[in-house]
């Protein structure tokens, strides 16, 4: 594992009963990597970003962040689930993985500011004030600075999904995961929110993205990895992937999605 | 008419401490009900399978049998258990069961029972997506609960919740079986002593449906400070 890996993922399992999701994946994003997970639906690609941060709990396999392990206990056949071994750890933790999800979820009960500043003022014990300020900056960014005031439901499926992202950035997360981050949006919603990653990407934002674009996938990603029933079909940087897979399932993918 | 003013003949300031009494029960009730309520359907929603069915039993119960019924066993059980505790200790004679506590016990246990199905309903009903949301940022399960489920859960409950009060504040004449001096067993009383009770009857019927009428404003103001930033 080098120095500079943010997450390092070592043969990642999970399973629901019988049914085996994923087959033991390793990944490792470094700084300043744009990792774009792409696959067929069903292949595992959502799951496997939801074990990087313990939203969901892999059944073997370890994740490491900065070299620190995940709190889980070992896993063991006989006793079921693993456990959380450490609740405050594992908060630490998620607070350096941003992510950001398909269906946006914010939190409708608070307007687009205090959707912004709960976790600074709640988990890092930001004054108020600082938070505020810095959440406007954030907001700016997105383009969204006129809708602090509004409520979720008053917004866009873009706008959403953008004040979501600044969510997220508000915790200066070293990583982002993004959980089909465009998929919930009607057509001509896509472009504003894929700008704004873009940028984070322009930025050396380090990124894991599950995605069906294609075209952002092949502009903006360092790496792209092709998830098959639940392993690794193909790895590697855009231009190999997307200009000569190897492998029969992965053309045949592309080919569909095209 | 002077019978309901309130000079030395008149009922007028027995009806009032009569609602005032009525009012009390209610709120004290409610208190207690929709925390106990809280605590059931926190009980219905959980992993241990015997917490469930005790809750499932609990509820089954109140449900099953007449409110007046639940009334009289708060009290009378109460006094037995009371009784039988100070025998076992060894005390000597009649401790009594304060009546309002009896019949407060009654009420919230009749609240929450009703109560636990809206909260467990309205628990649900928040989207498990936002929790997560919670999650990733590194909140608490605690701050997620206060931060995140509760004010929504309050949102979705409060119709419910609003409704099974105004039964409660009716239903609390029926501690007018334990001879506590709420609203209608006051109206009772004078309608008896004056012969007046049709009179007495429907002052009380006004002052009971005045009530109802101030709570639903209030369940709408509410309402409406807890809709804020919902698509209607």
């Amino acid at each position: 594992m080098s120095a500079d890996a943010i997450i390092d993922v070592r043969d990642l399992h999970k399973s629901y009963g019988n049914l085996e999701v994923l087959k033991g994946i390793s990944l490792t994003a470094r700084t300043h990597d744009v990792i774009s997970l792409i696959g067929a639906s069903g292949s595992g690609k959502s799951t496997f970003l939801r074990c990087l941060n313990l939203l969901e709990i892999p059944t073997r396999g370890e994740v490491f962040v900065h070299g620190k392990r995940m709190p889980l206990s070992d896993p063991d056949p006989s006793r079921g689930e693993r456990r959380v071994t450490s609740e405050r750890e594992l908060r630490e933790i998620r607070t350096h993985l941003g992510m950001v999800f398909q269906q946006f979820n914010l939190w409708s009960h608070m307007t687009v500011l205090q959707n912004v500043i709960e976790a600074p003022i709640r988990v890092r014990g930001m004054a108020r004030a600082e938070a505020i300020e810095r959440a406007k900056d954030l907001l700016d960014r997105v383009g969204l600075s006129a809708k602090v005031d509004n409520y979720p439901s008053q917004l866009s499926g873009g706008q959403q999904q953008r004040v979501a992202i600044a969510r997220t950035l508000a915790l200066d997360p070293e990583i982002i995961l993004f959980d089909e981050p465009t998929s919930a949006l009607d057509p001509e919603m896509v472009g504003e929110v894929l700008a704004v990653m873009r940028d984070l990407a322009s930025e050396g934002r380090t990124m894991m993205v599950v995605t069906h674009e294609m075209g952002f996938a092949r502009e903006v990603s360092t790496e792209v990895v092709f998830l098959e029933k639940g392993k690794v079909g193909e790895r590697g940087a855009p231009e190999q992937i997307f200009g000569d897979p190897q492998t029969a399932a992965c053309k045949q993918f592309l080919n569909k999605v095209l | 008419m002077e019978l309901l003013g309130f000079g030395a003949e008149g009922w007028g300031d027995d009806l009032l401490r009569g609602a005032a009494l009525t009012v009390q029960l209610a709120v004290v009730s409610l208190a207690i009900g929709l925390t106990f309520g809280m605590v059931l359907a926190l009980a219905k929603l959980s992993r241990f399978a015997p917490l469930r069915w005790l809750a499932q039993g609990y509820t089954l119960f109140i449900r099953g049998v007449p409110e007046f019924l639940i009334l009289l066993l708060a009290f009378f059980g109460t006094e037995k258990a009371v009784a039988a505790g100070a025998a076992l200790l060894g005390l000597e004679g009649g401790i009594e069961v304060p009546k309002f506590a009896a019949a407060v016990g009654g009420l919230s246990a009749i609240f929450a029972a009703y109560g636990c199905e809206v909260i467990r309903g309205a628990w649900l009903a928040v989207p498990n997506g936002q929790i997560e949301a919670g999650h990733s940022v590194g909140l608490s399960r605690w701050q997620i609960f206060y931060r995140i489920r509760l004010p929504q859960l309050w949102r979705i409950a409060l119709p419910g919740l609003g409704n099974l009060w105004l039964v409660m504040l009716k239903d609390t004449s029926l501690a007018a079986v334990l001879a506590i001096d709420e609203l209608l067993r006051v109206a009772k009383v004078a309608g008896e002593v004056t012969r007046q009770p049709l009179m007495f009857l429907l002052a009380a019927g006004a002052i009971y449906l005045l009530l109802t009428a101030i709570s639903d404003k209030m369940r709408a103001s509410f309402e409406a400070r807890a809709n804020r930033g919902m698509a209607r």
